[in-house]
């Protein structure tokens, strides 16, 4: 009983990430400050659709409806070798697993891309992982919703999201008095 | 003596004694003096449950909007925040994934030659 409440517990964490546990990937950016770490699910994903602005297509917001989860680690490092090839298995290891499939593979002097998917029924994909491996950067993306394989390029761009800075100023800043108007001669 | 005449003697009209209204009068008075007033109790204002109430739904009252404003300005910031960084992250599948398809024609180019 103890050792299937311990299974249990173990796996809470990991069906709340859509499969895989992000947070294993952080070691890779051990060795730097220059990182990119974006984990978007459930219900920030739902709020980040409801912000998106009116100038958004409805086939936009409907992609963006779509997705369960968007995972990234991106890592940018000074030097060569900065960054243990090994820590990113776990994930290669997870994504041979179920219906996953590597469609691609490209080698190159030192680099390394893959890009799997997970099909789904109608020609849909249900994921898309990335895992892009360079000897001073290296990028996981992780992509889970219902999604075709062309929405991806569609959601790139500005997605009509208002001005961000303006909104986060107003949080931290109270409000100045407005100075007082000069009289015009 | 008849009867009659015993009840005519018994019913007969005599005068009231010297001083008897005036009596009837003063005691009238002096029991009009002792009657009690009824008693007023008058609370002080923080005593009265009754204003704490009024007092505490006026407060939540003036509360309730300000907090309701306070939380939708701190949703809109959390949800600008995801925004910002969905943004981000799906620039960086479109940069990673036009990286590999350059990779792929460059590898393809390589085999062709």
């Amino acid at each position: 009983m103890k050792k299937l409440i311990a299974v249990i517990a173990l796996a809470l964490p990991l069906a709340a990430q859509d499969g895989f546990d992000f947070s294993r990937l952080d070691k890779l950016g051990a060795n730097t400050d220059n990182k990119v770490t974006v984990t978007l699910d459930g219900d920030l994903l739902k709020m980040a659709a409801g912000f998106l602005g009116d100038s958004s297509d409805a086939d936009t917001k409907a992609i963006v409806n779509s997705l369960k989860g968007v995972y990234i680690r991106s890592f940018k490092f000074k030097q060569d070798g900065m960054y243990h090839e090994a820590d990113l298995e776990p994930l290669r290891a997870y994504l041979k697993q179920g219906r996953w499939s590597r469609i691609v593979e490209a080698r190159e002097d030192g680099e390394n891309a893959e890009i799997y998917i997970l099909p789904e029924t109608g020609g849909r994909l249900a994921g898309v992982a990335i895992i892009s491996a360079e000897p001073r950067e290296v990028t996981v993306v992780y992509i889970a919703g219902s999604l075709k394989p062309e929405d991806v390029a569609k959601m790139s761009g500005s997605l009509g999201i208002p001005d961000l800075g303006r909104q986060r100023n107003r949080l931290r800043a109270p409000e100045k008095k407005a100075a007082p108007k000069q009289e015009e001669d | 003596m008849s009867f009659e005449d015993d009840v005519r003697h018994s019913l007969r009209r005599e005068s009231p004694p010297e001083g008897f209204a005036a009596k009837v009068l003063a005691r009238a008075a002096a029991l009009e003096a002792v009657k009690p007033t009824p008693k007023v109790v008058v609370m002080p204002v923080w005593r009265r449950p009754a204003a704490w109430a009024i007092a505490a739904g006026v407060t939540v009252a003036a509360l309730i909007p300000a907090g309701m404003n306070e939380y939708r300005v701190r949703q809109e910031a959390k949800a600008a925040d995801a925004a910002r960084q969905l943004v981000l992250a799906l620039d960086i599948t479109r940069i990673q994934l036009q990286k590999t398809k350059e990779k792929l024609q460059k590898a393809s180019k390589q085999h062709a030659l």
